[in-house]
């Protein structure tokens, strides 16, 4: 049982209102000096025991009429079963929160789970009273107000819902909750009553004790569920899509890695997954033999792109009930073979232990495919860094100033350097470091290795390092490194598991450097011999590569933005998808300052996207917009723990655990009370007359 | 005798001016024949002497000649002797219990307080008309007496010492009448002013004596108003006079039951009465004292006229 205005039990003492009156009125009798005392006494004796129960059957009597009476004020209710309670045909205030999540979109094979929901709520519409308001709220992630307040237009409310469609948005119903008890609470209706109808996805409630106190917090308001669908229908989503390295080569494949996660309750068994780049025609297969219930495989294919530029790329498993998870898009740039120098002091003997040694055969190994050219510090000019992009330095100590200064309008004019110390060096890097520009400063020697940490790093090159079939960083230890002190805004890219900066990076302009605290060599760190080195090469080299749009993910319903050419501002901007080939004009490059700036808003279906500035053959940016994995996920909720939700009668299926519903019981406690005070006054009268 | 009851009883005057002038005018006619110690108003059981002829009676041997009606003789020659009724005074014992139960009173006047006023109103009237009255007062033992008097210049002493007396002590007027009734030299009338709660069977055996002795005796049962009606309301505490305890209760719920209780006995009262030929006069203190006197006298009067 629950109260629906439990502040009024406050008053609930004054059902002690007819003991104390009774007290009072034992407490202070009138002395009378009497006289017949034997007639009195005997007259006592005689019906003593039959008033004091006359007089206890009223005193209870009175004190269940008050008790009764705030009960009934309180509004009494008993949780009652779903499925047991009706709509009265009385007026209502109704909000019609309705589910067009991503996962309403699942078919039983017949209707899909919005379908029915509106089904529902259309009959619900025809369950209330005609003098009713109401309004719809659609609920994705956010609210989305379709009728935003209580309107007794129903049929504008039925035409609206018939209007609705799905997204492919994940679901918070929290927000659309919100906002339709913060509609209920402005309007003066009598029963107030929040309909949620909603497939019951656990992702959906993940909100559940802000909504539970928004319930307690607004308790004249019932908040009452319809569950829609059942338990759940067998589902296979793709629930990752990568491509390694991020920013492909152009003639060189690249590791496609496609996550497919077996949401049934059975094995899978020969899930075919295809690759294809650009609405052509797969480039890749492959079969993956096994998927045990609930477990994700990843399935490892290749893909070469035959052009720099922007790119999109499709993965495909065949269609299911809920087939917007059956095909993931990803945005690809693809880069030209990269130009890389190495600043690198000759050293006599053996060229295997030296840093230039390491570092090219890293960058080799990142399937670049571009030049890499090594010279000596004094060979390091303007003219030399002409066509590199990212410059590494192994010898900082035989730079002068001026190869210094040289190197920061490098970096400054959009290209990236890696500054690594000299083994030999005393940790700084000469005799007049550019402090000004570089990320950190380097101190002495510090004493004992150091290992790597996995944890707590948001630097976009070793953040979420954690694909363990690759390395972990953790396995990396340094054995001869410098005091590293980063600059004010720098990013740490590593650390030790004393909170000691490994390496560091920070912009330059529109370009970035990046600082080591230990030399490319053996000597120095592990670093160098581990497979873990060209991946972190590969990293880098992406991190700091200029020229290229960084390829953007994201959340249906999300608006793209991106800067371009100033020129191009007032030109139009044509959006072009994967899934088919034609071109939506979706508005005009906008000014803003020196830049252009690119918006497009609110993406909502998932793909690939290439967008297109009028009179460019080429796309200036590409996008994906990715279906949330969690909407993938169409299990239910088992219990639903909220005090005032409710399934209404006209839910096509309710969840086998359904939630419980608080049942107002005014008119038992109406009638119980008219009972108790009928009772009370014929006994009062009766005993009165029988004095 | 309470307090607060004691206080507002001084002030009430004995005499009732109407009921005074009411039992002048009706005076007290004895319904029985008294005897008494000087000619008065009154029929005597001794006949013979008296001035008034009563009726003839035929001669017996040893008969008194002295009596014989000589005129019968001579017109009848038949021998019958004339008897004569003998007037006489009478003589009224008023009887006064003064328990302490006789100090409720729902009003200013107490029902002490009114039957020493009746009591009073009585014994000037019967003065006033040549006869005797004595008065005696008790609770648990006689608490006053004043002796036998048929001097109109007592009366005021009477009023004197009844209006120093208060109502206190326990009740046993049985047996107080049953001891004053020894003491009664001559038969007259015993006027008994009681509530009469007390026990009833040694009323009766008191009656009983007091009859035993030829005495014609009247109950005049004072009872207050509220003691009839039992009209409280509210919560009250009825605290018993002469100690009988105290009760908490509200009235109401009690009244039908207290009032067939108390019908009840004023009913055992009357028929107690009736059984040993009392009169039973109820003295209701919301009545005047010249109503309630004056009512009874009045039938008492018609009942003399009717014989």
């Amino acid at each position: 049982m629950t109260f629906l205005a439990p502040w009024i039990l406050a008053a609930l003492p004054a059902a002690l209102i007819p003991v104390v009156i009774h007290l009072l009125n034992r407490g202070r009798p009138r002395p009378i000096h009497w006289a017949a005392m034997q007639m009195l006494l005997e007259s006592v004796r005689k019906n003593q025991r039959r008033l004091q129960l006359r007089d206890l059957i009223l005193l209870i009597l009175r004190i269940l009429v008050v008790a009764v009476l705030v009960f009934l004020f309180a509004r009494f209710a008993l949780w009652a079963p779903a499925g047991s309670a009706g709509l009265v045909p009385t007026p209502v205030s109704a909000m019609l929160v309705l589910d067009v999540s991503a996962s309403m979109g699942q078919s039983d094979g017949r209707t899909s789970r919005l379908e029915s929901a509106r089904e529902a709520a259309l009959k619900l519409l025809d369950k209330i009273s005609a003098d009713s308001v109401c309004g719809v709220i659609l609920a994705t992630d956010r609210a989305v107000p379709l009728v935003p307040r209580p309107s007794s237009n129903l049929e504008l409310v039925r035409d609206q819902l018939a209007a609705a469609q799905g997204t492919f948005s994940a679901t918070d119903l929290f927000p659309a909750i919100e906002r339709a008890f913060q509609e209920l609470s402005r309007s003066q209706g009598a029963d107030k009553i929040v309909f949620v109808l909603t497939d019951s996805q656990k992702s959906a409630w993940r909100e559940s004790q802000p909504i539970r106190e928004l319930a307690a917090k607004f308790p004249g308001i019932e908040l009452r569920s319809v569950a829609i669908g059942g338990a759940g229908e067998p589902n296979t989503a793709i629930t990752g899509l990568a491509v390694q390295p991020s920013m492909p080569v152009i003639g060189r494949p690249s590791d496609v890695r496609v996550d497919v996660t077996n949401l049934t309750e059975n094995p899978l068994e020969g899930v075919r997954v295809t690759i294809a780049a650009n609405r052509e025609q797969p480039q890749d297969e492959a079969t993956l033999p096994a998927i045990p219930p609930g477990d994700t495989v990843s399935a490892s294919l290749k893909m070469t792109f035959d052009r720099p530029g922007l790119h999109t790329i499709k993965a495909e498993i065949p269609r299911d009930l809920f087939p917007a998870d059956n095909i993931r898009s990803a945005a690809v740039p693809v880069a030209n073979p990269r130009q890389f120098l190495i600043v690198s002091l000759p050293m006599p003997g053996d060229q295997r232990n030296t840093p230039a040694f390491f570092l090219q055969t890293a960058l080799e190994a990142t399937q670049n495919g571009g030049d890499i050219r090594t010279i000596a510090p004094p060979a390091l000019t303007a003219e030399t860094l002409d066509a590199a992009e990212v410059v590494f330095v192994a010898s900082p100590l035989a730079l002068g100033d001026s190869q210094w200064a040289t190197l920061e309008s490098f970096a400054k004019s959009g290209h990236g350097v890696v500054v690594f110390p000299e083994s030999g060096s005393s940790g700084n890097l000469g005799s007049t470091p550019p402090t000004q520009w570089l990320p950190g400063t380097l101190g002495a020697r510090l004493p004992g290795s150091a290992t790597w940490v996995q944890a707590g790093l948001s630097h976009p090159v070793t953040a979420g390092w954690a694909d363990a079939s690759r390395t972990r960083l953790t396995n990396i230890s340094s054995d001869l490194r410098f005091e590293l002190q980063p600059q004010e805004g720098a990013l740490p890219l590593a650390a030790d598991s004393r909170g000691s900066t490994i390496a560091v990076s920070g912009r330059v302009g529109e370009g970035s450097v990046v600082l080591f605290s230990s030399p490319p060599v053996p000597s120095a760190t592990k670093l160098v011999l581990h497979p873990f080195f060209p991946i972190l090469m590969s990293a880098l080299v992406n991190y700091l590569s200029p020229g290229q749009a960084a390829a953007q993910t994201l959340s249906p319903g999300q608006s793209f933005s991106t800067s371009v050419e100033p020129a191009w501002v007032g030109k139009k901007i044509f959006l072009e998808s994967d899934r088919d080939a034609s071109r939506a004009e979706v508005g005009v490059v906008a000014g803003e300052g020196a830049l252009g700036i690119i918006r497009i808003p609110a993406v909502r279906h998932p793909g690939g996207y290439l967008v297109f500035v009028d009179g460019l053959d080429a796309p200036v940016a590409s996008f994906a917009v990715s279906l949330d994995p969690t909407e993938s996920v169409l299990a239910t909720v088992e219990a639903i723990q909220f005090k005032a939700e409710a399934p209404a009668a006209g839910s096509v299926a309710s969840s086998s655990s359904a939630p419980r519903v608080p049942r107002e019981t005014w008119m038992f406690f109406a009638f119980l009370l008219l009972a108790l005070a009928v009772t009370e006054l014929v006994l009062a009268h009766r005993f009165t007359v029988t004095r | 005798m309470k307090p607060h009851v004691a206080a507002r009883t001084q002030t009430q005057p004995l005499f009732d001016p109407e009921a005074l002038a009411r039992a002048e005018s009706l005076g007290l006619m004895a319904r029985s024949i008294v005897e008494g110690y000087r000619v008065g108003a009154h029929r005597s059981p001794f006949q013979g002497f008296a001035l008034e002829f009563a009726q003839h009676r035929e001669y017996t041997a040893g008969d008194d000649l002295r009596h014989l009606d000589w005129k019968v003789l001579g017109r009848t020659d038949r021998y019958f002797l004339k008897q004569y009724e003998q007037d006489t005074n009478l003589v009224a014992w008023l009887l006064l219990d003064a328990s302490e139960s006789m100090a409720y009173g729902s009003t200013p006047l107490t029902k002490f307080h009114y039957a020493k006023a009746c009591a009073a109103t009585l014994a000037h009237a019967i003065l006033l008309q040549k006869d005797a009255v004595a008065i005696g007062v008790f609770d648990t033992e006689c608490r006053e007496q004043i002796a036998r008097t048929d001097n109109e210049g007592k009366i005021h002493e009477i009023l004197r010492r009844l209006a120093a007396l208060e109502a206190a002590g326990g009740t046993d007027l049985g047996e107080m009448l049953e001891k004053t009734a020894l003491g009664f030299q001559r038969r007259g009338i015993a006027i008994v002013f009681s509530d009469f709660f007390e026990d009833e069977e040694r009323l009766e055996r008191g009656l009983q004596r007091l009859r035993f002795l030829r005495h014609e005796v009247i109950l005049f049962h004072v009872l207050d108003h509220q003691e009839i009606a039992f009209e409280f309301r509210g919560s009250c505490r009825f605290q018993g006079l002469e100690n009988t305890g105290s009760v908490q209760l509200a009235p109401e719920d009690f009244r039908k039951d207290y009032l067939k209780a108390f019908s009840d006995f004023q009913s055992r009262i009357r028929n107690l009465a009736e059984r040993n030929a009392c009169h039973y006069v109820v003295a209701d203190t919301s009545h005047s004292v010249a109503e309630v006197l004056g009512g009874y006298l009045s039938l008492r009067l018609r009942m003399g006229r009717s014989k």
